[in-house]
C-alpha cells in the first residue's frame, strides 16, 4: 500500500508520499497549513498529484497523520475512527494551538481514503511510561488537575527510533541511554530500556533546553517581572519566551543549529556556551534519573552537526563519573519514523 | 566588640549576639512562626548563659517580634549590641559585598525587593527599626546574593533577548550564599584542603527555602535558585522550577492578576500545594520517618533534589564532597538517602547506617571506600553574619 504522511505543525503540513515497493518516499516538502479546516481535502488531493506515476491509485493509498499530544488518547499507531476523534477533541483545551489542525486534517483523509486506512500516530505516547514524580509540578493539586498541568515531551517519534538504534547498536537492550532532539525546540529524554524515566520539555515546549526561538528553563519569577514590569498581556509575554528568545535573543537574528554549533562569530560562540551549558546540565540530571548511562544518541534535523558537540559532552561527564558513553547520530527525517511506526498498523489492515 | 546578627527568613526571625573576634556566643535565639498566621501562636525564645526562656508572641508581624529581641538584649549590659549585621536575601546587580548602611542604601534596597517579595521587604523592615532604635550603631547588610557573584556568564544567562535581560537586570543571581559559603568554608577544613582548592555540591535545605550550589575551587559556580528565590528545587510553599507557559496559564486562570498567580507560586505550591495539608515535608514522613511508599510530594520533591545533584556533580566535574545542611538536610536521612541512592556513577557511596544515625555533627556518611565524600554539616548563618560584619568595620577602622 502507497502511504501518504502528513505532520501538521503551527503554522505548516509537512508531507511525504511512500511507495510501497521502494518503502520510501517518492516526495516530500512542506506547505502553508490552509486556515480553514474545509481546504484539508483539497490539500491531501494536491499533495497526492505531485506523484505523476502510473502505478499510485489514489484508492490504493493509505494516510497517516502525526499529532502532537494525545495524552491518553493514542498509545501506539492506531486506526482513526469516530470514538478516536471525540477523544482527541476532548484534549483540545490542553494543546490548544495544535490539535484543532490535527483533528481536522485526521477528518479530511477520513473522507478522503473512504476505505483505505488512516492511522494515528502520536508524538506524546512516547512519554506514558514516564514516573509520576518526574510529570508533576510542585503546585496547588486541584489546580494541577484542572488545568492537565502534567510535564511531557514533543519529540517522542524521533526518541523512540533513536533509542531502539543505539539499543542495538551497543548491544543493550536495558541500556540506559540519552537521546538528544536537535530541533528547534530542542529536547533531552533518558531513558532505562527503551522506556522515559526523564524529560528536558514541560507541559509545553517553553520549558526544558533553550531553542532556536524559545527560553527554555527560566525562573518563573521573569514571567512575573515581565508582566509588572513591561505591562505585558499573556499573549505578549508568550511571543516573547516562545519566538524571539533562544539563540535568536541571544545573538540578535535568526540562525540555525548548524550556524549555532559550529560558527566562530564571537556573539554565536557566547550563546553556544550557554546552549552547551544547558544541555551538561540536563546530561547530568539524566544520568543521575538512570543512575549510569551507555550511550547519548542525537536525532532530530540539527543532529549531524554534533561530532564536536557530543565529544565535549562526552569529556564533561567522564569527569564527574566512572561513564564511557558511545556517541550515536540517528539523522532519519520524521517522516520516515512516521511512516515506520505506522507501517504494522498500515499491514495489519490490508491483510 | 559585641554584633548582634539579625537572619529574618520566611516564617522566622533568628539572632545571636556574638563577642567578636573571638566568636564568643553570648545569647541566641529566634521569633518562631511568624510572618503569617499559623495554627500555633507566634513565639520568642531565648538561649543565654545556659537558660531557655520561651514566651508567646501577640502578633505575627516581625517588628513586635524584633521588638521583643532588642528588649531582652538590652536588658542586660553583656549583651548590648556594638554593630547590626544583617542578612539581606537579594542585593541585586548593585550589591556584591556587604555595606555598612546609609539612607542611599535603605533607598536602593526598597527599590528592589520585589525581587524577593518574601524575603526582602521584612529584612528592610528590620533595618529601618534597628537604625530607628540603635542611631548610633553601625549597620551591615550581608547578601545571600553575593558569594553568587562569580556564577560564569554562561550559567548566569538566561535565553532571552539580550536587550530586556540587559534592561531589566534579568540574570540568574543564585541565594542562600551566606550558608553555601560558610558550609562549604567548614568542609575544606574538615577534608583538610584549602577552600580554593574545594569542589563541592552544597545542598541547602532548610523548612522553608532550599537550594544548591555548585562549588569549584571554594567559588560559587551555578545555584538552583535564579532572578528570584522562586526557581530551582520544591520548597516548602514555593513550587520551584515550572513551565512558563503554565505561568501564563495560571495567570490567566487568576483574570490576568499576576499579583495572585505570585502568592500562589511563592506562598500555596510547594509541598503545602501539592498536599493541601501541610507545608512541612517531615509531616509525610509518618511516625518512623520511612515509608514503603513515600507520598507524592516527597517524591516529586526528592526526585527533582537528586536530578540537580547530578547536574551540579556534572558542572563542578570533580566532587570533592557533598554537604547537606540547615533543617531538612541535617535532620532527615530519608531526603538524603532518596538523593544520594545508587549515585555510584559519580562516585557518590552512601553508608545508610551513617545516614540513619550520623551522630554529633558535623558528619561523614559516606561508606569509607566513597570517593566522593557526603557531609552533614550544621549551618550557622548568623555566624557567618556576625564574621562579615566584623571584617567589613574591622577594615572601615584600618
Amino acid at each position: 500500500m502507497n502511504t501518504v504522511v502528513l505532520i501538521p505543525a503551527a503554522k505548516t503540513i509537512e508531507y511525504a508520499m511512500f511507495d510501497a515497493e521502494l518503502s520510501k518516499p517518492v516526495v516530500s516538502g512542506t506547505l502553508h497549513a490552509p486556515a480553514d479546516d474545509s481546504d484539508f481535502g483539497r490539500i491531501i488531493r494536491a499533495i497526492e498529484q505531485q506523484d505523476n506515476r502510473p502505478h499510485w491509485e489514489p484508492q490504493d493509498t493509505g494516510y497517516v497523520v502525526c499529532v502532537p499530544y494525545s495524552a491518553d488518547a493514542v498509545g501506539g499507531p492506531m486506526i482513526a475512527d469516530q470514538a478516536l476523534l471525540e477523544k482527541l477533541e476532548s484534549l483540545i483545551p490542553a494543546a490548544p494551538l495544535h490539535l484543532p489542525r490535527s483533528v481536522g486534517l485526521i477528518r479530511a483523509c477520513m473522507q478522503v481514503a473512504q476505505d483505505a486506512p488512516v492511522v494515528v500516530v502520536s508524538k506524546s505516547s512516547f512519554y506514558k511510561p514516564l514516573p509520576e514524580h518526574e510529570v508533576h509540578y510542585a503546585i496547588d493539586f486541584k489546580l494541577s488537575q484542572q488545568l492537565r498541568a502534567r510535564r511531557c515531551g514533543f519529540h517522542g517519534i524521533y526518541h523512540d527510533y533513536a533509542c531502539r538504534m543505539a539499543s542495538d547498536q551497543i548491544g543493550k537492550a536495558d541500556g540506559k541511554i540519552i537521546s538528544i532532539c536537535l530541533e528547534p525546540r530542542p529536547e533531552l529524554a533518558a531513558t532505562i530500556a527503551n522506556k522515559p524515566v526523564m524529560i528536558s520539555s514541560g507541559m509545553t515546549p517553553l520549558e526544558g533546553l533553550c531553542g532556536l526561538t524559545a527560553c527554555g528553563d527560566i525562573d518563573p519569577g521573569i514571567v512575573l517581572e515581565l508582566a509588572r514590569t513591561q505591562g505585558w498581556g499573556a499573549d505578549r509575554i508568550n511571543r516573547c519566551l516562545g519566538q524571539e528568545s533562544g539563540m535568536l535573543g541571544l545573538i540578535g537574528q535568526p540562525v540555525t543549529w548548524e550556524a549555532v554549533l559550529d560558527d566562530a562569530n564571537e556573539s554565536i560562540k557566547s550563546a553556544r556556551e550557554i546552549f552547551q551549558y544547558q544541555l551538561m546540565r540536563q546530561c547530568g540530571a539524566a544520568v543521575a534519573a538512570m543512575s549510569g548511562l551507555d550511550a547519548i544518541v542525537f536525532c532530530g534535523r540539527g543532529s549531524i552537526y554534533t561530532r564536536d558537540l557530543g565529544k565535549w559532552l562526552s569529556d564533561q561527564l567522564r569527569k564527574a563519573t566512572n561513564c564511557e558513553p558511545a556517541l550515536i547520530v540517528c539523522d532519519k527525517p520524521l517522516h520516515e519514523l512516521v511512516y515506520m511506526q505506522a507501517q504494522d498498523q498500515l499491514c495489519q489492515t490490508v491483510s | 566588640m559585641n554584633v548582634l546578627s539579625l537572619n529574618a527568613g520566611s516564617s522566622s526571625l533568628k539572632y545571636s549576639i556574638r563577642q567578636m573576634p573571638d566568636e564568643v556566643v553570648l545569647c541566641h535565639g529566634e521569633a518562631r512562626r511568624i510572618g503569617a498566621p499559623t495554627a500555633q501562636p507566634p513565639e520568642f525564645v531565648h538561649h543565654a548563659n545556659g537558660k531557655t526562656t520561651t514566651t508567646t508572641l501577640d502578633s505575627y508581624e516581625y517588628a513586635p517580634a524584633l521588638a521583643a529581641i532588642l528588649e531582652v538584649l538590652q536588658s542586660d549590659k553583656s549583651t548590648r549590641p556594638d554593630v547590626v549585621s544583617h542578612r539581606i536575601v537579594h542585593g541585586g546587580t548593585r550589591f556584591k559585598e556587604p555595606e555598612i548602611v546609609d539612607d542611599q542604601i535603605v533607598v536602593e534596597l526598597e527599590a528592589i525587593q520585589h525581587l524577593a517579595p518574601i524575603h526582602n521587604p521584612p529584612a528592610i523592615t528590620m533595618l529601618k527599626i534597628c537604625r530607628e532604635q540603635l542611631p548610633d550603631l553601625a549597620q551591615i547588610c550581608v547578601f545571600d546574593t553575593a558569594f553568587h557573584a562569580s556564577i560564569p556568564e554562561y550559567a548566569s544567562s538566561y535565553a532571552l533577548p539580550r536587550e530586556l535581560t540587559e534592561q531589566m537586570g534579568i540574570r540568574k543571581y543564585g541565594f542562600h550564599g551566606i550558608s553555601h559559603e560558610y558550609v562549604a568554608t567548614e568542609a575544606a577544613r574538615l577534608i583538610g584542603k584549602p577552600l580554593d582548592q574545594l569542589n563541592a555540591v552544597s545542598c541547602h535545605l532548610g523548612s522553608g527555602g532550599a537550594s544548591l550550589c555548585a562549588i569549584r575551587d571554594g567559588h560559587s559556580v551555578d545555584n538552583t535558585m535564579g532572578l528570584t528565590p522562586l526557581q530551582g528545587l520544591v520548597m516548602s510553599t514555593r513550587s520551584g522550577d515550572i513551565d512558563p507557559g503554565l505561568v501564563l496559564r495560571l495567570i490567566h486562570q487568576a483574570d490576568g492578576d499576576f499579583n495572585k498567580t505570585e502568592k500562589l507560586l511563592n506562598k500555596n505550591s510547594g509541598i503545602l500545594g501539592m498536599t493541601q495539608a501541610s507545608a512541612d515535608l517531615r509531616d509525610l514522613l509518618g511516625d518512623d520517618a520511612r515509608q514503603d511508599e513515600p507520598d507524592l510530594a516527597l517524591r516529586v520533591s526528592t526526585w527533582r533534589l537528586r536530578k540537580y545533584l547530578g547536574a551540579f556533580l556534572t558542572v563542578v566535574g570533580n566532587a570533592d564532597t557533598i554537604i547537606f545542611t540547615d533543617t531538612l538536610g541535617e535532620t532527615v536521612p530519608v531526603v538524603r538517602e532518596m538523593a544520594c541512592r545508587e549515585m555510584e556513577c559519580f562516585g557518590v557511596k552512601l553508608d545508610l547506617e551513617r545516614n540513619n544515625n550520623p551522630g554529633e555533627l558535623p558528619a561523614d556518611i559516606a561508606t569509607d571506600d566513597s570517593p566522593v565524600r557526603i557531609w552533614v554539616i550544621h549551618t550557622d548563618e548568623e555566624l557567618a553574619l556576625a564574621r562579615m560584619a566584623w571584617r567589613t568595620v574591622d577594615s572601615v577602622a584600618v
